[in-house]
């Protein structure tokens, strides 16, 4: 095979086809250890957990990539192909450049203090008088979960990034993690008595809000999470039925012991 | 409790988030024949290798068998991972990404079962490496050797990410990193693997067809490579996309689920319709100059091949009008192909037509006398190698089904569900 090994001759077919061969070999090796060098790479520069949520959101339904701006109605058919990076999107910006009115404290029963701001995956953004932010589960993510097994929050002091995991919880033996809504760093928790919630000091003060749901916009984004849930939640044969009046129970999982909860958190949440 | 949260499969946590599989019990069900016949094909290997290739039916004539068929098949129809993947990551035809997984894991099991057969064939696996120590070059047997070896590298590779987008093993960062910095690469495995399998498809063809000694399989050719050559690459080819759309079908009739949509049965159907047509084309001119120039130019008239009724002039009929031009013209005919009745009938033929393609170059060629005192030979497996073939299916069921059950292998599967 080598020179010096039995059966080796410096003739042209065996230069050709060993060459052609290690050629290939080579080119097979060299394009692992690229990949490898490159993983290695995106830890050392703090761009893996951008990179499990680009994954995450490639394997994600179309009905979870809408774009908000189809959800709340300004436009038609409109599906995110960005990450819900909205801050890096030149058509939010021209579109939140209108005004946007007061948010209600109360849609379709579900609790949304005026001054919060949201996350497609659930999590709410309180701005606190000294600069930082307070966040937490939403309304309607807390009922669908109800009471959880166990809820790891990030130790003080941790790093978050926008779409990275923020924290997890886990109910009848599945994890459900629940993406960071905003980029900082951990300053401090709050336990089940205040509400579940973690208080960030932002990274970055200029990237503002502009990724996260406000004002009249949250309706209309409520309005199709319940339509979602409501398809989940129906048997494949039947159509999807909305409740009319009454007041939503405080534990889903409760009023619907048979249905396929790992797969409605998946989607609720944004885990493909 | 929460019902299907709670895990009315065991490994519920391991499986695809809204993948509806069947409960642990019943897999374990579906998977105990198999294991079953995995391990009477074990058995049938070890014969072969503790007691030698007696425990087979091959001889000093019947150099090549049963195995050797079924690995020139089992490889022309795991062509399928390397054609697709061209057709996806060279021409841009992104519609494949709904099958390209499938098409990976199918193409990882035809080449790891002909690697593992071909093993049992040459009987010493010890002394294997021996090939690649001492290779020689001017031997055909020698590319086709290193080119499957290497392919079967890259399916490896190429089954990673795969692998890497399973639910628990996604949620570990560093994976779900290198899967994707992987899979930005796989450009470059599919040119590779497109060039190795371009090369020893075509020359498992070309090692029949430079057997002069054979005037039943010797056929001229370009430059240092007989018709033969060329004839298995695009036979291959052809028939890789029909073997995808049965593999499918069979999967969505066992499971009851959607899991690709139309227009990717219509594109697989389309590409291996036409891939047909010019196979059988080029397949009859070479048959009409074997059997009326090369095959007489050495003293023998074309019909002295078809005198035995057992492989007589049916089985090349057979092959290239009923097992070739019938499914060419049925998976090219769009209404045809857009029933799913036809589009199956067309694929099965056309699978059906390779593989007597690779029947007769392998036993026919050997069942023919070359010199006027050999007698006409037929050959029967024994039933260590009908077993050892038996475990090689069974091998490939079982893998495929743990790659189903736990990988995303239909990307689509999901939403097609809910349609």
């Amino acid at each position: 095979m080598l020179p010096g090994i039995s059966g080796f001759d410096w003739s042209v077919g065996h230069v050709i086809f060993l060459a052609i061969f290690f050629s290939v070999l080579a080119c097979v090796i060299t394009v692992i250890a690229v990949a490898i060098l490159k993983a290695v790479r995106d830890f050392t520069k703090h761009k893996a957990e951008a990179i499990c949520w680009d994954e995450e959101f490639r394997g994600l339904p179309l009905s979870a990539r809408r774009c908000r701006h189809d959800i709340s109605g300004r436009v038609a058919g409109r599906t995110c192909t960005n990450g819900f990076k909205c801050s890096h999107c030149a058509f939010n910006d021209e579109i939140l450049a209108k005004e946007t009115a007061p948010q209600d404290a109360h849609a379709f029963g579900f609790e949304m203090p005026p001054g919060r701001l949201y996350h497609r995956g659930h999590a709410w953004v309180e701005p606190q008088n000294d600069g930082t932010v307070k966040i937490g589960l939403d309304d309607l993510g807390s009922r669908l979960i109800g009471e959880p097994s166990k809820v790891e929050l990030p130790e003080r002091g941790s790093h978050l990034q926008i779409n990275g995991v923020g924290w997890r919880l886990t109910k009848g033996g599945r994890s459900i993690r629940v993406l960071s809504p905003v980029a900082g760093t951990v300053i401090a928790t709050g336990g089940p008595q205040e509400g579940w919630y973690l208080k960030v000091k932002l990274e970055d003060a200029k990237t503002g809000f502009r990724h996260l749901l406000q004002g009249e916009e949250i309706r209309s984004w409520l309005l199709q999470e319940m339509e979602r849930i409501q398809r989940l939640l129906s048997p494949p044969a039947a159509g999807i039925s909305l409740a009319d009046g009454g007041v939503p129970v405080p534990d889903f999982t409760m009023a619907y012991p048979d249905a396929d909860w790992d797969e409605i958190w998946g989607e609720v949440f944004l885990e493909s | 409790m929460l019902g299907k949260a709670m895990g009315r499969s065991l490994d519920g946590n391991v499986l695809e988030r809204g993948a509806d599989r069947a409960p642990l019990g019943r897999f374990c069900l579906w998977l105990l024949p198999w294991f079953l016949l995995l391990g009477v094909g074990l058995y049938g290997a070890y014969l072969c290798l503790a007691h030698g290739l007696n425990q087979t039916n091959m001889n000093n004539r019947f150099i090549f068998g049963l195995w050797i068929f079924l690995d020139l098949t089992i490889i022309a129809f795991g062509a399928g991972a390397f054609f697709t993947g061209f057709l996806m990551h060279v021409l841009k035809r992104r519609e494949l990404r709904a099958i390209i997984n499938s098409a990976v894991v199918m193409g990882f099991i035809c080449y790891s079962g002909a690697v593992v057969v071909l093993a049992i064939d040459v009987g010493q696996p010890l002394r294997a490496w021996f090939t690649f120590w001492h290779p020689n070059v001017h031997s055909m047997l020698t590319e086709v050797t290193f080119c499957i070896t290497c392919y079967l590298a890259v399916l490896l590779i190429e089954y990673i990410p795969i692998v890497l987008r399973n639910r628990r093993l996604s949620q570990i960062p560093s994976f779900l990193v290198f899967e994707f910095e992987l899979h930005k690469m796989m450009g470059a495995f599919a040119v590779v693997g497109t060039f190795l399998s371009f090369f020893h498809q075509g020359s498992l063809g070309g090692l029949y067809g430079v057997l002069q000694g054979r005037p039943f399989a010797f056929r001229e050719g370009f430059a240092i490579w007989p018709s033969t050559f060329f004839l298995f690459v695009l036979s291959a080819i052809a028939v890789g996309p029909s073997f995808l759309i049965l593999i499918t079908s069979l999967v969505r009739k066992i499971t009851g689920k959607r899991l690709v949509g139309t227009e990717v049965f219509d594109l697989l159907a389309r590409i291996s319709g036409w891939l047909l047509v010019v196979y059988i084309m080029l397949k009859s001119a070479d048959t009409l100059v074997w059997l009326n120039r090369t095959a007489p130019a050495v003293g023998f008239l074309g019909y002295d091949f078809y005198t035995e009724p057992t492989l007589g002039i049916w089985i090349l009929m057979a092959e290239i009008i009923l097992f070739g031009l019938l499914p060419a013209v049925i998976l090219i005919n769009k209404r045809r192909r857009q029933s799913t009745g036809w589009l199956i009938t067309g694929g099965i033929l056309a699978c059906i037509g390779v593989a007597i393609n690779r029947f007769v170059m392998t036993i026919q060629t050997l069942a023919l006398p070359t010199l006027p005192f050999d007698p006409y030979v037929l050959y029967w497996p024994s039933w260590q190698e009908v077993a050892t073939f038996l475990g090689v299916l069974a091998y490939g069921v079982i893998f495929f089904s743990f790659s189903y059950r736990y990988l995303p292998l239909y990307p689509k599967e999901r939403e097609l569900g809910k349609t």
